[in-house]
């Protein structure tokens, strides 16, 4: 009973941390999504921009671009006053908007190599601001927080199978005798089998919920953590986040259950 | 019934527990498997039941080849009425219950199996018995349970390995008497013991005389 529980403490820590990097994976993966579906290029000219230019008619044609948008120098004076906030002040130092116009293009991130060559052999741009660094970095971020996901669900995969498959051994030791008393008296297998996999599908499913409920009060307290200081970090919503992370942990607290079950029983009909 | 040819049986120790030999018990017989400790009773009971596995020859038990497939050999134990020497009683469980899953796994057996399984009990002489917990049972009590348990399966062949060991006379004779009645119903009873005073007066049975794995059968 003692190493029962045990086995189900140590497996719901385990789980817990797979809780941990499968809701990271969900955040950053979310972040990713909605900075590439907000992907753009700003685009600069030497000449005045006028909205009815033959070559803004051109961008728009330019293959993987969404859509063009002329930006009005008051409109990028306006936009950065927001982004500064209560910082604003210092523009008025200026004694003329120092932005000036420009286009903003909305491009699908696939294509986005395509259309910064296409647009640097256009002769009326002078230059080209485009996010593909940011982007960049948090795609490596991403791969590398995948990579980890692999690597921890195969760590804590093994881990379970050999704990629960070990437990599940102990178990049939304990009652050998019994069971053979049963196969004696004709018990088909499924019968005498049976109790040990609710055994330990019980123990995974427990050491689940452990996890669930500790990646419960994680994710909760980490959402009102980033949300209170850096307010725009794109994060999915936090009972979605909970809720899928629930949903994966208590899969596959349930399977790693059977398959820990599968592999004690194997290990004790070959001895 | 069973029928062995050239059947041996050698431990991987090494240890020869059966040595070769041939004999056919028919249905219906009463056979007792007589001998000192060490000589091979509980090996052959045990080849009998399939716990263990022949190494040599061929044995062949209720029309089912031991050496088959243990599928075959699990549901051949459906017709068994296994009795031990250190009865293998559940516990945690009362009498009753415990005779019950003598019939849990039996298609053959459509009755009410607590109403047939109370009877059992009556029968063996446990009827002040029937819900108390085995492990509050004297050894008399808890081997009449373990009989009543092979009992109500209405097995074709019931195998006892000692059956009136660690027993008091009485009581010794009281349980043989149960084990040889079963004749009247055509079920096929094989004993070990190593009480041969209380069978020395017994008609009509089967007598296998072992020593160091050989086997002597007489017929009286």
């Amino acid at each position: 009973m003692f190493s029962n529980g045990l086995t189900i403490v140590s497996n719901g820590l385990i789980f817990f941390l797979l809780a941990l990097v499968i809701s990271s994976f969900i955040i950053t993966e979310h972040m990713v999504q909605i900075l590439e579906s907000e992907a753009e290029v700003s685009v600069y000219s030497k000449m005045e921009i006028q909205e009815d230019a033959a070559w803004i008619e051109d961008l728009t044609r330019i293959n993987g671009v969404r859509d063009v948008r002329l930006v009005s120098e008051e409109e990028a004076y306006e936009r950065m006053a927001a982004i500064l906030g209560e910082e604003a002040q210092v523009l008025q130092y200026f004694q003329e908007n120092p932005f000036s116009a420009f286009i903003e293009l909305s491009i699908d991130l696939q294509n986005m190599e395509m259309v910064l060559d296409t647009l640097e052999i256009m002769p009326e741009i002078s230059s080209i601001r485009d996010n593909r660094d940011v982007l960049g970095k948090l795609r490596d971020i991403v791969k590398g927080i995948t990579f980890m996901s692999v690597l921890i669900l195969i760590a804590v995969g093994m881990t379970t199978l050999v704990v629960l498959s070990h437990t599940i051994r102990q178990s049939i030791y304990h009652y050998r005798e019994q069971i053979t008393t049963l196969t004696l008296l004709g018990a088909p297998m499924r019968f005498i089998a049976i109790p040990f996999y609710i055994l330990g599908i019980w123990m995974s499913f427990v050491s689940g919920i452990i996890a669930t409920l500790g990646a419960f009060f994680v994710i909760q307290s980490s959402y009102r953590f980033m949300m209170g200081p850096i307010p725009f970090i794109p994060l999915p919503p936090m009972t979605e986040t909970i809720q899928v992370v629930a949903m994966y942990i208590l899969s596959l607290s349930v399977i790693f259950g059977i398959l820990g079950c599968m592999l004690g029983m194997v290990s004790v009909k070959k001895q | 019934m069973i029928r062995a040819q050239e059947l041996a049986l050698t431990y991987p120790t090494g240890t020869k527990a059966i040595l070769p030999c041939d004999f056919e018990i028919k249905s219906g017989e009463l056979v007792f498997l007589i001998g000192p400790s060490g000589s091979g009773k509980t090996s052959l009971l045990k080849l009998f039941m399939g716990s263990e596995l022949l190494t040599e020859g061929s044995l062949e038990v209720l029309g089912q080849s031991m050496t088959g497939s243990q599928r075959n050999i699990q549901k051949m134990r459906q017709w068994i009425g296994p009795i031990f020497q250190d009865f293998r009683l559940i516990p945690n469980k009362s009498s009753l219950e415990n005779v019950m899953l003598g019939l849990r796994f039996l298609p053959h057996i459509q009755q009410d199996i607590k109403a047939i399984s109370e009877e059992a009990l009556i029968r063996v002489g446990l009827s002040h018995k029937i819900k108390s917990h085995v492990d509050t049972l004297s050894w008399g009590e808890s081997q009449r349970v373990a009989i009543a348990r092979a009992m109500v399966r209405e097995p074709k062949l019931i195998l006892a390995d000692e059956p009136t060991g660690n027993l008091d006379k009485e009581n010794a004779v009281h349980i043989l008497k149960l084990l040889m009645d079963l004749r009247d119903s055509d079920t096929t009873v094989i004993l070990t013991t190593h009480a041969t005073h209380l069978i020395e007066d017994v008609k009509n049975a089967v007598f296998i005389h072992m020593n160091q794995g050989q086997m002597f059968l007489e017929r009286r």
